[in-house]
C-alpha cells in the first residue's frame, strides 16, 4: 500500500501539538515528530481517513507518554515534563550519581590503603595539589560550556540537564573552595574527615560527567545543523 | 510490547541485533522490523523503545545521525564499534542462555 506523504503544514501540526505538550527539546521533538508522522502516514491510507482523524487517533494512543510527570528524587520535584523525556532525565540523573558515588568510594578506599602503607605524606603533596586543578578546570569549563550552550539558542534535553546542574555543581563546590583545597592530615579514624574527602571527590566526578550532557548537546547540534541545511 | 519478562529483558539485544544487519534505522522502522518478523506476536511501544534507544545511546553503543526526509527531520540510530562488540557479547552470552535453557526444559532435543 501506497503511503501518503504528509506536508509542511502536516508535520508543523503535530510539532505544535507536541509542544504544547511540554516537548519543547529539539532532539526529542524531532524524533517523535518523525514517528508520529510515519503512523499518520500508514494509518491514513489504511484506514481510509484524513489528516485530522488520523492525527487524533495517533495522538491519542502517545496520551500516556506525553502526560505530565515530576522529576521527583532523580531530577527535581518541582520539575514537570511529559513522561518520556522525564524518563531520560530520570535514567541519565541515576547514572551520573551513581557513577559519581562508586567512583568517589573506590579513590577514598585507594586513598586509605596508601595511608595503611604509611604514604601519607606522598598522598598530602600530591592530591590537594591536583583536586586544585581539577576544582578550577572544572569551574571554567562548566561555565564556558554553558555560555556557548546560550549561544547555539537551541534547547535540547541535554542542555535542560546541564542548565539545571549549572547552580547546583558551583553551589555544590563552595565547601571545597573554603577548605582552601587542603586536608591538612588525613585522619582516617576521624569519619567527619572521611566524609569531607568521599563528597568532594563525588562532587567533582559529578560535575566532569555533566559535562558530557553539554558535549551531547553540541553533537546534537552539529547533526542538526548538516541536516537542516 | 507483550508485558513478558522475556520480552522485556531481550529489548535492547533486538535493537542491537537489528542495527547490526541493517545498519542503520530509525525508531518507527524498528517497531515495525519488530512487527513482521515476529508475525505482530512482538509489538514494540513508544514508551519502551525510545528510552531504550536513548540508554544504549549514553552507553556509547549507538550513535545518531539526523536526516531530512519527506520534509522533517529523521534520526537514525547504528551501532558504534563498541556497540559491535558489544552485540557480539551479548548474542554469544544469548546462545548458550538459548541452548541451556533447550537443556532444562526439553533434554531429548538438545543432543
Amino acid at each position: 500500500m501506497e503511503n501518503h506523504k504528509l506536508t509542511t503544514e502536516q508535520i508543523s501540526q503535530i510539532e505544535k501539538i507536541l509542544i504544547s505538550n511540554g516537548l519543547i527539546f529539539e532532539d526529542l521533538k524531532l524524533e517523535l515528530t518523525d514517528h508520529i508522522a510515519s503512523e499518520i502516514e500508514v494509518l491514513m491510507p489504511e484506514k481510509e481517513l484524513d489528516f485530522e482523524i488520523a492525527l487524533k487517533i495517533t495522538f491519542e494512543n502517545w496520551k500516556g507518554e506525553l502526560q505530565p510527570k515530576s522529576g521527583f528524587f532523580w531530577v527535581s520535584p518541582n520539575v514537570t515534563a511529559p513522561k518520556i523525556v522525564m524518563k531520560q532525565w530520570e535514567k541519565n540523573a541515576r547514572k551520573i550519581i551513581f557513577q559519581s558515588l562508586t567512583i568517589s568510594f573506590f579513590i577514598v578506599f585507594l586513598l586509605w590503603v596508601f595511608k595503611l602503607n604509611n604514604q601519607e605524606q606522598l598522598i598530602y603533596n600530591n592530591f590537594n595539589s591536583v583536586k586544585q586543578f581539577l576544582c578550577y578546570t572544572l569551574f571554567s569549563t562548566f561555565i564556558i560550556a554553558f555560555l556557548w550552550i546560550k549561544t547555539t539558542r537551541i534547547k535540547t534535553s541535554y542542555s535542560y540537564m546541564f542548565s539545571r546542574y549549572f547552580i547546583l555543581i558551583p553551589l555544590s563546590m563552595v565547601p571545597i573552595f573554603l577548605n582552601d583545597f587542603r586536608f591538612k592530615r588525613f585522619e582516617f579514624s576521624d569519619f567527619g574527615k572521611v566524609l569531607v574527602l568521599f563528597y568532594s571527590i563525588a562532587i567533582i566526578i559529578f560535575g566532569f560527567l555533566t559535562l558530557q550532557m553539554a558535549f551531547k548537546h553540541f553533537k546534537f547540534i552539529s547533526s542538526f545543523s548538516k541536516a537542516k541545511l | 510490547m507483550k508485558s513478558s519478562q522475556l520480552y522485556k529483558g531481550s529489548l535492547n539485544i533486538i535493537i542491537m541485533k537489528l542495527l547490526e544487519e541493517k545498519g542503520r534505522m530509525y525508531g518507527y522502522e524498528i517497531t515495525q522490523k519488530v512487527k513482521l518478523l515476529t508475525n505482530g506476536e512482538l509489538k514494540i511501544t513508544e514508551g519502551a523503545l525510545y528510552p531504550a534507544l536513548h540508554k544504549l545511546e549514553s552507553e556509547g553503543w549507538l550513535e545518531v545521525e539526523v536526516e531530512k526526509v519527506d520534509n522533517r527531520l529523521r534520526k537514525y540510530y547504528k551501532l558504534t564499534k563498541t556497540g559491535q562488540k558489544e552485540n557480539a557479547n551479548r548474542l554469544t552470552e544469548l546462545e548458550n542462555f538459548i541452548q541451556n535453557m533447550q537443556n532444562v526444559i526439553n533434554p531429548k532435543l538438545a543432543f
